[in-house]
Protein backbone atom coordinates (compact mmCIF):
# COMPACT_ATOMS: atom_id res chain seq x y z
CA UNK A 1 0.00 0.00 0.00
CA UNK A 2 1.39 3.29 -1.07
CA UNK A 3 1.98 5.49 1.17
CA UNK A 4 0.54 9.66 0.24
CA UNK A 5 3.26 12.25 0.09
CA UNK A 6 3.38 15.50 -0.01
CA UNK A 7 6.23 17.42 -1.92
CA UNK A 8 7.66 21.00 -2.01
CA UNK A 9 9.33 21.65 -5.33
CA UNK A 10 11.36 24.36 -4.85
CA UNK A 11 13.99 25.95 -6.76
CA UNK A 12 16.67 25.32 -4.60
CA UNK A 13 15.82 22.10 -2.27
CA UNK A 14 12.83 19.78 -2.67
CA UNK A 15 11.15 18.26 0.03
CA UNK A 16 8.92 15.28 0.65
CA UNK A 17 6.11 14.39 3.45
CA UNK A 18 5.29 11.15 3.89
CA UNK A 19 1.78 10.31 5.70
CA UNK A 20 2.11 9.31 9.06
CA UNK A 21 5.70 9.20 9.06
CA UNK A 22 7.20 13.09 8.34
CA UNK A 23 9.56 14.45 6.70
CA UNK A 24 11.84 11.86 4.83
CA UNK A 25 13.86 13.54 2.36
CA UNK A 26 15.06 17.32 2.03
CA UNK A 27 18.00 17.68 -0.37
CA UNK A 28 18.89 20.12 -3.14
CA UNK A 29 16.77 20.11 -6.46
CA UNK A 30 19.75 19.89 -8.54
CA UNK A 31 20.39 16.75 -11.09
CA UNK A 32 23.63 15.95 -13.19
CA UNK A 33 23.67 14.18 -16.16
CA UNK A 34 26.00 12.58 -18.44
CA UNK A 35 25.71 15.30 -21.52
CA UNK A 36 26.51 12.46 -24.26
CA UNK A 37 23.75 9.43 -23.10
CA UNK A 38 21.58 11.17 -21.06
CA UNK A 39 22.22 9.17 -18.20
CA UNK A 40 21.14 10.77 -14.33
CA UNK A 41 24.67 10.30 -12.64
CA UNK A 42 23.37 11.94 -9.52
CA UNK A 43 20.62 14.17 -7.76
CA UNK A 44 20.02 15.81 -4.49
CA UNK A 45 23.21 16.57 -2.66
CA UNK A 46 25.77 14.51 -4.49
CA UNK A 47 24.82 17.04 -8.15
CA UNK A 48 24.66 19.72 -5.93
CA UNK A 49 28.15 18.96 -4.78
CA UNK A 50 29.36 18.92 -8.53
CA UNK A 51 27.78 22.37 -9.63
CA UNK A 52 30.61 24.23 -11.45
CA UNK A 53 33.11 21.47 -10.84
CA UNK A 54 32.43 18.72 -13.66
CA UNK A 55 34.18 17.77 -16.84
CA UNK A 56 32.84 18.73 -20.03
CA UNK A 57 30.97 15.99 -20.40
CA UNK A 58 28.30 16.07 -17.24
CA UNK A 59 25.84 18.62 -16.56
CA UNK A 60 24.92 19.57 -13.46
CA UNK A 61 21.16 21.43 -13.57
CA UNK A 62 18.85 22.97 -11.66
CA UNK A 63 15.65 21.96 -13.82
CA UNK A 64 13.60 24.56 -11.94
CA UNK A 65 13.73 28.49 -12.27
CA UNK A 66 11.19 31.08 -10.76
CA UNK A 67 9.07 28.12 -9.35
CA UNK A 68 8.36 26.88 -12.85
CA UNK A 69 9.72 24.11 -14.77
CA UNK A 70 11.99 24.92 -17.02
CA UNK A 71 13.25 21.86 -18.43
CA UNK A 72 10.40 19.33 -18.38
CA UNK A 73 11.69 15.90 -18.97
CA UNK A 74 14.88 16.64 -16.64
CA UNK A 75 12.27 17.57 -13.75
CA UNK A 76 10.68 14.77 -14.61
CA UNK A 77 13.31 12.14 -14.29
CA UNK A 78 14.46 14.09 -10.93
CA UNK A 79 10.85 13.53 -9.18
CA UNK A 80 10.76 9.82 -10.49
CA UNK A 81 13.97 9.23 -8.43
CA UNK A 82 13.30 11.62 -5.95
CA UNK A 83 9.83 9.50 -5.19
CA UNK A 84 11.91 5.78 -5.83
CA UNK A 85 14.34 7.20 -3.09
CA UNK A 86 10.84 7.39 -1.00
CA UNK A 87 9.69 3.70 -1.87
CA UNK A 88 7.67 4.77 -4.57
CA UNK A 89 7.97 1.83 -7.06
CA UNK A 90 5.39 0.60 -10.24
CA UNK A 91 2.86 -1.40 -7.36
CA UNK A 92 2.97 1.60 -5.41
CA UNK A 93 1.52 4.69 -6.56
CA UNK A 94 0.56 7.22 -4.46
CA UNK A 95 -1.46 10.25 -3.98
CA UNK A 96 0.52 13.27 -4.48
CA UNK A 97 -0.32 16.92 -3.30
CA UNK A 98 2.73 19.45 -4.59
CA UNK A 99 3.55 22.99 -3.22
CA UNK A 100 4.33 25.84 -6.27
CA UNK A 101 4.15 29.38 -6.22
CA UNK A 102 0.76 31.18 -6.90
CA UNK A 103 2.07 32.77 -9.80
CA UNK A 104 2.60 30.03 -12.16
CA UNK A 105 0.63 29.99 -14.79
CA UNK A 106 -1.77 26.97 -16.12
CA UNK A 107 0.28 25.45 -18.36
CA UNK A 108 3.21 25.51 -15.58
CA UNK A 109 0.74 24.09 -13.30
CA UNK A 110 -0.35 21.39 -15.81
CA UNK A 111 3.30 20.99 -16.55
CA UNK A 112 3.92 19.95 -12.62
CA UNK A 113 1.07 18.03 -12.57
CA UNK A 114 2.06 15.68 -15.36
CA UNK A 115 5.95 15.74 -14.44
CA UNK A 116 4.80 13.74 -11.42
CA UNK A 117 1.73 11.35 -12.61
CA UNK A 118 4.37 10.13 -15.41
CA UNK A 119 7.02 10.22 -12.64
CA UNK A 120 4.62 7.29 -10.48
CA UNK A 121 2.10 9.25 -9.04
CA UNK A 122 -1.84 8.36 -9.06
CA UNK A 123 -3.22 11.41 -8.83
CA UNK A 124 -1.11 14.76 -8.08
CA UNK A 125 -2.81 18.09 -6.67
CA UNK A 126 -0.93 21.45 -6.53
CA UNK A 127 -1.39 23.66 -3.30
CA UNK A 128 -0.33 27.13 -2.66
CA UNK A 129 2.91 27.61 -1.25
CA UNK A 130 2.16 30.38 1.29
CA UNK A 131 -0.64 28.20 2.09
CA UNK A 132 0.88 25.29 3.20
CA UNK A 133 3.75 27.63 4.74
CA UNK A 134 0.79 29.33 6.67
CA UNK A 135 -0.01 25.96 7.96
CA UNK A 136 3.18 24.78 8.96
CA UNK A 137 4.21 27.65 10.72
CA UNK A 138 1.05 26.80 13.06
CA UNK A 139 -0.95 30.18 12.57
CA UNK A 140 -4.33 30.52 13.54
CA UNK A 141 -5.56 29.98 9.46
CA UNK A 142 -9.00 28.40 11.00
CA UNK A 143 -10.20 31.24 12.50
CA UNK A 144 -11.41 34.71 11.36
CA UNK A 145 -8.38 37.22 11.84
CA UNK A 146 -5.45 38.12 9.93
CA UNK A 147 -2.35 36.00 9.61
CA UNK A 148 -0.13 37.01 7.37
CA UNK A 149 2.82 34.99 5.87
CA UNK A 150 5.76 35.87 3.70
CA UNK A 151 7.34 32.86 2.21
CA UNK A 152 10.66 34.00 0.29
CA UNK A 153 11.87 31.19 -1.59
CA UNK A 154 14.83 30.35 -4.06
CA UNK A 155 13.04 31.56 -7.12
CA UNK A 156 10.03 33.78 -5.68
CA UNK A 157 8.64 35.65 -3.19
CA UNK A 158 5.45 35.71 -1.81
CA UNK A 159 3.34 37.42 0.67
CA UNK A 160 -0.47 36.10 1.33
CA UNK A 161 -3.16 37.04 3.73
CA UNK A 162 -4.51 33.96 5.23
CA UNK A 163 -8.51 34.08 7.13
CA UNK A 164 -10.67 31.26 7.81
CA UNK A 165 -8.65 29.09 5.57
CA UNK A 166 -8.57 30.74 2.65
CA UNK A 167 -6.29 33.63 1.12
CA UNK A 168 -7.59 36.65 1.07
CA UNK A 169 -5.06 38.84 -0.71
CA UNK A 170 -1.73 37.49 -2.50
CA UNK A 171 1.29 39.34 -4.12
CA UNK A 172 3.95 37.09 -5.56
CA UNK A 173 6.88 38.33 -7.63
CA UNK A 174 9.53 36.29 -9.78
CA UNK A 175 12.72 37.03 -7.14
CA UNK A 176 14.14 35.11 -4.33
CA UNK A 177 17.60 34.05 -3.04
CA UNK A 178 18.81 32.90 -6.29
CA UNK A 179 18.25 37.02 -7.87
CA UNK A 180 20.27 37.78 -4.68
CA UNK A 181 23.32 35.05 -5.65
CA UNK A 182 23.15 36.20 -8.98
CA UNK A 183 23.24 40.30 -7.74
CA UNK A 184 26.51 39.05 -5.70
CA UNK A 185 27.82 37.69 -9.09
CA UNK A 186 27.80 40.49 -11.02
CA UNK A 187 28.67 43.03 -8.67
CA UNK A 188 31.98 40.90 -8.25
CA UNK A 189 32.56 40.11 -11.82
CA UNK A 190 32.24 44.30 -12.63
CA UNK A 191 33.26 46.09 -9.47
CA UNK A 192 36.56 43.14 -8.26
CA UNK A 193 36.92 41.85 -11.99
CA UNK A 194 36.92 38.02 -10.41
CA UNK A 195 34.34 35.46 -12.05
CA UNK A 196 32.62 33.94 -9.17
CA UNK A 197 30.72 30.44 -8.78
CA UNK A 198 26.97 30.42 -7.77
CA UNK A 199 28.02 27.97 -5.13
CA UNK A 200 30.78 30.57 -4.07
CA UNK A 201 28.43 33.72 -4.56
CA UNK A 202 25.58 32.09 -1.79
CA UNK A 203 28.67 31.23 0.69
CA UNK A 204 29.52 34.95 0.44
CA UNK A 205 25.92 35.95 0.96
CA UNK A 206 25.45 33.87 3.92
CA UNK A 207 28.44 35.05 5.32
CA UNK A 208 28.33 38.69 4.85
CA UNK A 209 24.91 38.98 3.39
CA UNK A 210 22.33 41.71 4.44
CA UNK A 211 19.43 43.30 4.02
CA UNK A 212 19.90 46.44 6.61
CA UNK A 213 22.85 47.37 8.69
CA UNK A 214 23.72 44.47 11.65
CA UNK A 215 25.52 44.22 14.22
CA UNK A 216 29.03 42.23 14.34
CA UNK A 217 29.83 42.28 10.27
CA UNK A 218 32.98 41.62 9.53
CA UNK A 219 34.49 41.09 5.88
CA UNK A 220 35.08 38.03 3.84
CA UNK A 221 37.94 37.21 1.83
CA UNK A 222 36.70 35.28 -1.94
CA UNK A 223 38.72 33.61 -4.49
CA UNK A 224 37.69 33.50 -8.07
CA UNK A 225 39.37 34.20 -11.54
CA UNK A 226 40.79 36.91 -12.63
CA UNK A 227 38.73 38.20 -15.62
CA UNK A 228 41.95 40.26 -17.43
CA UNK A 229 44.21 37.56 -16.59
CA UNK A 230 42.51 33.96 -16.38
CA UNK A 231 44.86 33.68 -13.13
CA UNK A 232 43.05 33.14 -9.06
CA UNK A 233 42.67 35.94 -7.20
CA UNK A 234 41.28 36.97 -4.14
CA UNK A 235 39.78 39.89 -2.91
CA UNK A 236 38.20 41.18 0.43
CA UNK A 237 34.58 41.73 0.46
CA UNK A 238 33.02 44.22 2.63
CA UNK A 239 28.88 43.94 3.75
CA UNK A 240 28.44 47.41 3.24
CA UNK A 241 28.87 47.13 -0.92
CA UNK A 242 27.09 43.01 -0.83
CA UNK A 243 23.91 45.31 1.00
CA UNK A 244 24.33 47.63 -2.19
CA UNK A 245 24.41 45.13 -4.34
CA UNK A 246 21.51 43.38 -3.45
CA UNK A 247 19.67 46.58 -2.82
CA UNK A 248 17.54 45.80 -5.99
CA UNK A 249 16.06 42.69 -5.30
CA UNK A 250 15.52 43.29 -1.55
CA UNK A 251 14.01 46.23 -2.25
CA UNK A 252 11.77 44.28 -4.90
CA UNK A 253 10.76 41.47 -2.39
CA UNK A 254 9.69 44.59 0.61
CA UNK A 255 7.63 46.14 -2.12
CA UNK A 256 5.24 43.21 -2.68
CA UNK A 257 5.05 42.55 1.06
CA UNK A 258 4.04 46.42 1.10
CA UNK A 259 1.64 45.95 -1.82
CA UNK A 260 -0.17 42.50 -0.13
CA UNK A 261 -0.81 44.63 3.06
CA UNK A 262 -2.47 47.78 0.66
CA UNK A 263 -4.37 44.76 -0.64
CA UNK A 264 -6.00 43.52 2.61
CA UNK A 265 -9.43 44.42 3.83
CA UNK A 266 -9.01 46.96 6.56
CA UNK A 267 -10.65 44.82 9.32
CA UNK A 268 -7.76 41.93 9.10
CA UNK A 269 -5.07 44.84 8.42
CA UNK A 270 -5.62 45.80 12.23
CA UNK A 271 -4.99 42.35 13.42
CA UNK A 272 -1.56 42.64 11.65
CA UNK A 273 -0.34 45.16 14.43
CA UNK A 274 -1.51 42.69 16.74
CA UNK A 275 0.02 39.32 15.50
CA UNK A 276 2.88 40.61 13.24
CA UNK A 277 3.84 39.19 9.82
CA UNK A 278 5.60 35.82 9.85
CA UNK A 279 8.64 35.16 7.62
CA UNK A 280 9.47 31.30 6.25
CA UNK A 281 11.32 30.20 3.43
CA UNK A 282 15.17 30.12 2.82
CA UNK A 283 15.61 33.75 1.59
CA UNK A 284 13.80 35.09 4.81
CA UNK A 285 16.82 33.69 6.83
CA UNK A 286 18.91 36.76 5.23
CA UNK A 287 20.89 39.06 7.96
CA UNK A 288 18.39 42.13 8.64
CA UNK A 289 15.42 41.17 6.15
CA UNK A 290 13.36 41.01 9.30
CA UNK A 291 14.11 44.48 10.72
CA UNK A 292 14.40 45.94 6.75
CA UNK A 293 10.48 44.93 5.86
CA UNK A 294 9.23 45.74 9.77
CA UNK A 295 11.03 48.73 9.15
CA UNK A 296 9.43 49.40 5.89
CA UNK A 297 5.91 48.31 6.98
CA UNK A 298 5.92 49.48 10.50
CA UNK A 299 4.25 45.46 11.21
CA UNK A 300 6.06 43.44 13.88
CA UNK A 301 7.74 40.65 11.49
CA UNK A 302 8.45 37.44 13.05
CA UNK A 303 10.42 34.22 11.95
CA UNK A 304 9.01 30.79 11.43
CA UNK A 305 11.06 28.37 14.13
CA UNK A 306 11.02 26.40 11.01
CA UNK A 307 11.92 28.28 8.28
CA UNK A 308 12.94 25.81 5.50
CA UNK A 309 10.27 23.14 6.40
CA UNK A 310 7.01 25.23 6.74
CA UNK A 311 6.27 24.88 3.06
CA UNK A 312 6.26 20.80 3.18
CA UNK A 313 4.95 20.40 6.85
CA UNK A 314 1.65 22.26 5.81
CA UNK A 315 1.26 20.33 2.62
CA UNK A 316 1.56 17.12 4.60
CA UNK A 317 -1.03 18.45 7.04
CA UNK A 318 -2.95 18.34 3.99
CA UNK A 319 -2.11 14.76 3.04
CA UNK A 320 -2.73 13.76 6.08
CA UNK A 321 -6.28 15.67 5.99
CA UNK A 322 -6.60 15.15 2.26
CA UNK A 323 -10.17 14.42 2.11
CA UNK A 324 -11.57 17.26 3.51
CA UNK A 325 -8.72 19.88 2.73
CA UNK A 326 -9.50 19.08 -0.69
CA UNK A 327 -10.74 22.37 -1.36
CA UNK A 328 -7.68 23.98 -1.10
CA UNK A 329 -6.28 22.39 -4.11
CA UNK A 330 -5.36 24.81 -6.81
CA UNK A 331 -7.99 24.96 -9.20
CA UNK A 332 -10.65 23.29 -6.93
CA UNK A 333 -13.98 24.80 -6.04
CA UNK A 334 -13.85 27.37 -3.33
CA UNK B 1 -32.07 -22.54 2.84
CA UNK B 2 -28.36 -21.71 3.77
CA UNK B 3 -28.23 -20.08 -0.30
CA UNK B 4 -30.96 -17.93 0.95
CA UNK B 5 -29.52 -16.81 4.48
CA UNK B 6 -26.38 -16.44 2.14
CA UNK B 7 -28.00 -14.18 -0.36
CA UNK B 8 -30.16 -12.31 2.05
CA UNK B 9 -27.00 -11.61 3.89
CA UNK B 10 -25.38 -10.47 0.74
CA UNK B 11 -28.44 -8.22 -0.01
CA UNK B 12 -28.56 -6.41 3.37
CA UNK B 13 -24.57 -5.97 3.33
CA UNK B 14 -25.05 -4.37 -0.53
CA UNK B 15 -28.07 -2.03 0.91
CA UNK B 16 -25.60 -1.00 3.88
CA UNK B 17 -23.30 0.05 1.67
CA UNK B 18 -25.77 2.24 -1.02
CA UNK B 19 -27.38 3.33 2.23
CA UNK B 20 -24.18 4.66 3.75
CA UNK B 21 -22.49 6.02 0.53
CA UNK B 22 -25.79 8.18 -0.47
CA UNK B 23 -25.02 9.44 3.08
CA UNK B 24 -21.85 10.63 3.01
CA UNK B 25 -22.54 12.04 -0.58
CA UNK B 26 -25.24 13.82 0.63
CA UNK B 27 -22.94 15.13 3.63
CA UNK B 28 -20.30 15.85 1.21
CA UNK B 29 -22.69 17.93 -1.16
CA UNK B 30 -23.77 20.19 1.88
CA UNK B 31 -21.45 23.31 1.98
CA UNK B 32 -21.87 23.71 5.27
CA UNK B 33 -20.76 20.82 6.80
CA UNK B 34 -17.97 20.72 4.04
CA UNK B 35 -16.83 24.26 4.87
CA UNK B 36 -17.06 22.93 8.88
CA UNK B 37 -14.81 20.14 8.11
CA UNK B 38 -12.28 22.35 6.40
CA UNK B 39 -12.31 24.49 9.09
CA UNK B 40 -12.21 21.56 11.66
CA UNK B 41 -9.01 19.92 9.77
CA UNK B 42 -7.64 23.38 10.34
CA UNK B 43 -8.02 23.56 13.67
CA UNK B 44 -5.32 23.86 16.58
CA UNK B 45 -6.50 19.96 17.63
CA UNK B 46 -6.42 18.84 13.86
CA UNK B 47 -2.93 20.55 13.30
CA UNK B 48 -1.45 19.07 16.82
CA UNK B 49 0.62 16.00 15.16
CA UNK B 50 1.67 18.03 12.64
CA UNK B 51 3.09 20.63 15.25
CA UNK B 52 4.40 18.15 17.11
CA UNK B 53 6.57 17.65 14.32
CA UNK B 54 7.74 21.13 14.07
CA UNK B 55 8.75 21.03 17.83
CA UNK B 56 10.48 17.95 17.15
CA UNK B 57 12.74 19.57 14.44
CA UNK B 58 13.11 22.51 16.05
CA UNK B 59 14.17 20.54 19.23
CA UNK B 60 16.68 18.57 16.77
CA UNK B 61 18.17 21.87 15.22
CA UNK B 62 18.63 23.35 18.35
CA UNK B 63 20.39 20.29 19.86
CA UNK B 64 22.73 19.96 16.42
CA UNK B 65 23.39 23.68 16.75
CA UNK B 66 23.35 25.70 20.71
CA UNK B 67 23.79 29.22 18.78
CA UNK B 68 20.63 28.72 16.44
CA UNK B 69 18.70 32.19 16.85
CA UNK B 70 14.69 31.52 17.81
CA UNK B 71 14.58 34.90 15.27
CA UNK B 72 17.10 32.95 12.10
CA UNK B 73 18.13 36.58 11.79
Amino acid sequence: MARDLAIDLGTANTLVYMKGRGIVLNEPSVIALNRQTGEVLATGLAAWQMIGRTPGYIVAVRPLRGGAITDFEITERMIRLLLQRVGVSRFTRPKVVICVPSAITEVERRAVTDAARRAGAADANLIEQPMAAAIGADLPIDEPVGNMVIDIGGGTSETAVISLGGIVALEAVRVGSFDIDNAIQNHVRREHGIAIGERTAEEIKKKIGSADPTPDEAQAEVRGRDMMTGLPKTVLLTPEEIRVAIEDVVSSIVASVVRCLAKAPPELSQDFLVRGMYLVGGGGLLRGLKQRIARETQVPVKMSTVPLEAVVLGAGHVIEHYDKLRGMFMGARR
Amino acid sequence: MTTALIIGAVVLIVLAGVLLAMRRRRANLDPVAAFQRHIDALSPQARRPTVNRVQELDEGRRGADPRTDDDGA
